[in-house]
């Protein structure tokens, strides 16, 4: 097996996921089949090419610095699961 | 009036000339839907009154134009379905997902204004696989989507709800959405004409992102002049999506008449092992009929396709992987009620709220992002898809488009698929198209023996819509494929 569980379970604390002791068992065996999948890639010949992330001429986009009215605050804030003050609240981060 | 008989272009016409009205249209399809919706489960939210009332207000628009003598939009009063990956302002967006059940967005996409500018009317949200990851929409966290020609099977994903609406006749117009086939694989499935656009064309904006560099908005309707028509209504620039081509756009509907015969090639790597015999026996038949109406047809060879599958689900899933690491339970959606520290916050609401399929992609994704192995899988999927882009290049020095089934086989039985691997295949023939930002349409092409549809797909070079549409036309005149209703038969415990 080229997936080891120590691998899924860095992957999913990367990913914020958390998967029981059963649920990692499973994903290491789906992963390893998904990655055995994807190694197909290796055998194709890409040479030189550079890696093409977009398949469009990608060039930065400007608009002019002006001012325009976007949402309000209280529709910014409607769908968050709790708001206080015109702000997002979340768990304390810092002691 | 027998509304379902009717193709959008008909309904606006009927419209137009006052035979009925945006009301009578909406009425139809929202009795329609209630009749049967039991049985397809195509949709997630329809509020009767709301699309009643917006039906009136076109419909006083319409009366307005008309009474100044000016011209109406040619899909004016035509209710549309929307995929629910597609934000629409005080309308739940619920992505089929868990994580955004409670979601209201408080803007609409581009796409959404651009119908009710084009004085259609919004019907309501079509279900979906979650985020459309999925080749089934069986990964909806809410219901399933039954397949109306046998409702044993799925109707293809993950615009499942959008083309089992449109089959089922509950619906002339949907949006769909397509990152590797969810436009083209559901309306194979489902009997339904389904367009993908060149990558750029309709604006993004509003979309719930999966694979950024591969989403495409696109129609699904009866026939490739309706899905001309709402391409049309629904194209162009878009300030808000700095990837939308900012370009001048003719009409593509006016093209669709303007058949004339051209070159098709037929991929090798399409045909034959992995496709069904029946599905390589549609291609052939019409390839055949092509040939009748003065194409000239050829056999070519696109050897880089054979990599497509596992480039696509690194592109994609590295995508996803990136794209939902915004679904944190903070700005919107579910957020767990269990919450300890901020990392807790995080990693509950995302582990509750995302279903299996979804939780495997990120994996996939940020396998392949991580440090170690990006070389070996993203870098290496990137070059891939730089060379799938010459392939398909060198293929339109030898052919105008390319004809090849949509999908391997007719659409499956519920969980016949149950592993992911065999489900990602089952994308074959679409994923290509995507990965190198191509138009492409899929269109009815026949009946396996036991009554299902089989879809064929014709791809192109970038912004050639019209040319597939008019080719698919053109075939639609000639056969009645697109023309045959589903009668709904199968067991949905089948």
């Amino acid at each position: 097996m080229a997936v080891t569980k120590d691998e899924v379970r860095y992957i999913a604390s990367l990913a914020k996921l958390y998967f029981s002791e059963e649920e990692l068992a499973a994903m290491t065996s789906e992963m390893d089949s998904l990655v055995d999948f994807a190694n197909t890639l290796s055998a194709l010949d890409t040479g030189g090419l550079p890696p093409m992330a977009h398949v469009q001429p990608l060039a930065n986009v400007f608009r002019s610095d002006g001012a325009h009215q976007d949402f309000p605050t209280e529709k910014a804030l409607a769908n968050a699961p709790e708001s206080a003050e015109n702000c997002f609240v979340v768990p304390k981060v810092v002691e | 009036m027998d509304l379902e008989k009717f193709s959008a272009l008909a309904i606006a016409e009927n419209i137009k000339n006052g035979a009925i009205t945006a009301v009578d249209a909406a009425k139809a399809c929202l009795d329609r839907i209630e009749q049967t919706d039991p049985q397809i489960g195509a949709w997630l939210t329809v509020d009767r009154g709301a699309v009643l009332e917006s039906a009136q207000d076109v419909q006083n628009r319409i009366e307005e134009l008309l009474s100044r003598g000016q011209p109406l939009p040619a899909l004016a009063g035509v209710p549309v379905g929307i995929k629910d990956n597609i934000c629409t302002e005080g309308v739940k967006t619920t992505c089929a997902s868990r994580i955004l059940s409670n979601f209201v967005p408080p803007y609409s996409a581009t796409v959404v204004k651009k119908l009710e500018d084009n004085l259609m009317v919004p019907l309501g949200k079509l279900n979906m696989d979650e985020f459309a990851m999925g080749s089934s929409t069986e990964h909806s966290a809410f219901q399933k989507t039954y397949n109306p020609w046998d409702l044993g099977r799925v109707p293809g994903g993950s615009s499942g709800g959008s083309a089992a609406a449109v089959a089922s006749r509950q619906a002339p117009l949907a949006l769909g959405s397509d990152t590797g086939g969810s436009i083209r694989q559901p309306s194979a499935f489902c009997g339904v004409t389904g367009l993908k656009p060149t990558y750029g064309t309709v604006s993004r904006y509003g979309l719930v992102a999966f694979g950024s560099s591969l989403d495409q908005i696109g129609p699904i309707a009866q026939s490739a002049a309706d899905c001309a028509a709402l391409f049309d209504a629904i194209k162009g620039h878009d300030k808000n999506d700095s990837t939308s081509y900012d370009r001048a756009y003719a009409s593509v509907l006016s093209e669709t008449d303007d058949f004339r015969p051209r070159t098709i090639g037929i991929p090798v790597q399409y045909t034959g092992e992995g496709i069904a015999p029946e599905i390589t026996k549609a291609v052939e038949d019409a390839a055949a009929q092509f040939g009748i109406m003065g194409c000239k047809i050829v056999e070519l060879s696109i050897p880089e396709l054979e990599y497509s599958l596992p480039a696509y689900y690194i592109i994609s899933s590295a995508e996803a992987s990136s794209n939902l690491s915004r679904f944190d339970g903070i700005r919107y959606g579910y957020r767990t009620e269990h919450i300890d520290s901020l990392d807790d916050l995080y990693t509950r609401t995302r582990s509750e709220g995302f279903g299996p399929e979804v939780k495997r992609r990120i994996m996939l994704g940020a396998y392949a992002l991580c440090a170690g192995y990006y070389d070996e899988y993203y870098n290496k999927a990137l070059k891939a898809r730089a060379l799938l882009k010459q392939g398909f290049a060198r293929a339109f020095t030898e052919a105008d488009m390319l004809l090849s089934p949509t999908t391997p086989t007719p659409a499956f039985r519920f969980g016949e698929k149950a592993d992911a691997i065999s489900m990602y295949k089952a994308d074959i023939c679409t994923v290509s198209v995507n990965i190198a930002g191509l138009p492409a349409l899929s269109f009815p092409g026949g009946f396996s023996s036991d009554g299902m549809p089989m879809g064929l797909q014709l791809v192109g070079p970038e912004f050639s819509e019209g040319l597939l549409l008019s080719c698919a036309h053109a075939f639609q005149k000639k056969t009645d494929y697109h023309l045959r209703a589903p009668s709904g038969r199968g067991d949905q415990s089948a």
